[in-house]
């Protein structure tokens, strides 16, 4: 069908007619049976067309059908007899491997408008992409249960946006943002099911990205045992309700192998690490706290550890950050190490190099941490070059 | 005439509105016509016990990475063990 014909069809699509182009704006929670006939509309259309589900964000006639493809593998994965809850689950699963969550950064109270904050917020562009934020990321996930038949609303602090299900027995709430690292690790989900209560008290005094104005009604918890019941039946989990977290064994055996030294000991997670979750390191903000979580576990105290992104110098805006890793313990003295996402490699670097290459965001004024450990020499240098 | 200064500020400032016009007077009085102003990140931590098994950790830092909005500030000091 054609525009025309689309729009008669549904009547709550807008399309504007903008210089060079028609902009559709869709909603994201609509059935599969729309989504097909929005596909075979742009598919047809000879012009230039962009497609968005809310004010900004525009996804090119190719981007959305590159993105349509990936979604459909998605769908395909569900098995129609599965509950809601099942599928829910399902969905929430493949958040993580879907997208990477990349924030529009808080310099102090200037929010960057950044080149990318606008797709972030586009459902087709954050899956080409695979980067988005959490209002990109709630879209994507209600979008998807919506082609399944589970409805959904969006839930939003203000700050942060997640997800209400409704499922046989009532609501659940889903925050598929924060549980992106799980869910691209192979981990347990720790945002599927609990209830506003449960989420306010641990957070209380913390965080209220959760915190809602009207908290939503009728919603059901979903106990731990039922949790691993689900996701065993869908596959994800084992028989006895364990998840399958692949990083764990690894790590573990790490753990009881004799090294040397620490040095040696990481540098062999390291390199089993890109070896083995190439696809999965190069989701950053997931990878930096897994990381974090993993470093811990073979020994080093979190406050020995520093994690940043950070940017090449002629990197004008600041598009492509890079993950840096400071380690100063007893054994390991002021170690500094890139994810080379390219090599996928965790390489060791010298303080002055890396100072040589990389900065902080252009619009962070704090201080490098690293600048302190350089030599004399060369913060006399640097004072010079000012 | 048109000279660069950085000024390295070692406490805790708030910044935003204020930095912008502490900005303003030093260009005033110094007569410089950068100002590049850098804070040393403070850093301070709570810890919280919380009912079940693991600890949240507060972190509150200049990392802006860490304060997005989305309370990704929060950073769960968990095991591994218990992401399973």
């Amino acid at each position: 069908m054609n525009i025309d014909e689309l729009k008669k069809k549904y009547n709550d699509i807008k399309i504007d007619d903008l210089t060079g182009f028609k902009r559709i704006q869709v909603k994201e929670n609509k059935d599969e049976e729309f989504y097909q006939d929005l596909i075979e509309t742009v598919k047809q259309y000879d012009g230039k067309i962009s497609i968005a589900n809310g004010i900004v964000g525009n996804a090119s006639k190719e981007g959305f059908l590159q993105a349509e493809e990936i979604i459909k593998k998605v769908i395909d994965g569900i098995n129609p007899e599965w509950t809601k809850k099942q599928k829910a689950a399902y969905i929430h699963y493949q958040m993580g491997k879907l997208v990477s969550y990349s924030p529009d950064f808080n310099f102090r109270g200037r929010y960057v408008n950044s080149p990318m904050a606008n797709d972030t917020r586009n459902i087709w562009k954050s899956v080409v992409s695979g980067e988005s934020v959490c209002n990109g990321i709630a879209a994507l996930m209600r979008n998807l249960l919506s082609r399944v038949g589970v409805t959904t609303s969006e839930l939003s602090s203000g700050t942060h946006n997640f997800v209400l299900a409704e499922v046989e027995e009532g609501n659940i709430i889903i925050d598929p943002t924060w549980d992106l690292k799980s869910t691209l690790y192979g981990a347990r989900p720790m945002y599927f099911g609990k209830t506003y209560e449960q989420l306010r008290q641990e957070e209380e005094h913390i965080s209220d990205a959760h915190k809602l104005e009207n908290p939503p009604e009728n919603v059901v918890e979903i106990t731990d045992s039922e949790l691993r019941e689900i996701y065993h039946s869908i596959g994800y989990a084992k028989e006895n309700g364990k998840f399958i977290f692949p990083l764990l064994d690894e790590v573990n055996a790490i753990k009881s192998k004799e090294y040397n030294n620490m040095e040696e000991k990481l540098n062999d997670f390291f390199t089993m690490f890109t070896q083995k979750f190439p696809k999965e390191a190069v989701h950053l903000s997931e990878t930096r706290t897994i990381l974090e979580t993993c470093i811990y576990e073979l020994g080093i105290e979190p406050e020995n550890l520093i994690t940043k992104f950070v940017y090449d110098k002629d990197d004008k805006y600041c598009q492509n950050p890079h993950l840096s890793l400071f380690i100063d313990d007893e054994e390991i003295n002021k170690q500094m190490m890139v994810l080379d996402t390219d090599l996928m490699q965790i390489k060791g670097i010298d303080i002055s190099e890396f100072d040589k290459n990389f900065k902080l965001h252009d619009l962070n004024n704090v201080q490098p941490f690293w600048k302190k450990y350089l030599s004399i020499d060369e913060k006399t240098n640097e004072e010079l070059e000012k | 005439m048109f000279e660069k200064t950085t000024i390295v500020f070692k406490n805790n400032i708030k910044v935003g509105i204020f930095m912008e016009w502490l900005k303003k007077l030093i260009r005033k009085l110094l007569k410089k016509d950068e100002i590049k102003l850098i804070e040393m990140p403070k850093e301070k931590e709570t810890i919280k016990a919380v009912g079940n098994n693991f600890k949240l950790k507060l972190k509150q830092s200049a990392d802006p990475e860490r304060d997005d909005r989305n309370g990704y500030k929060i950073i769960k000091n968990i095991r591994l063990r218990d992401m399973i």
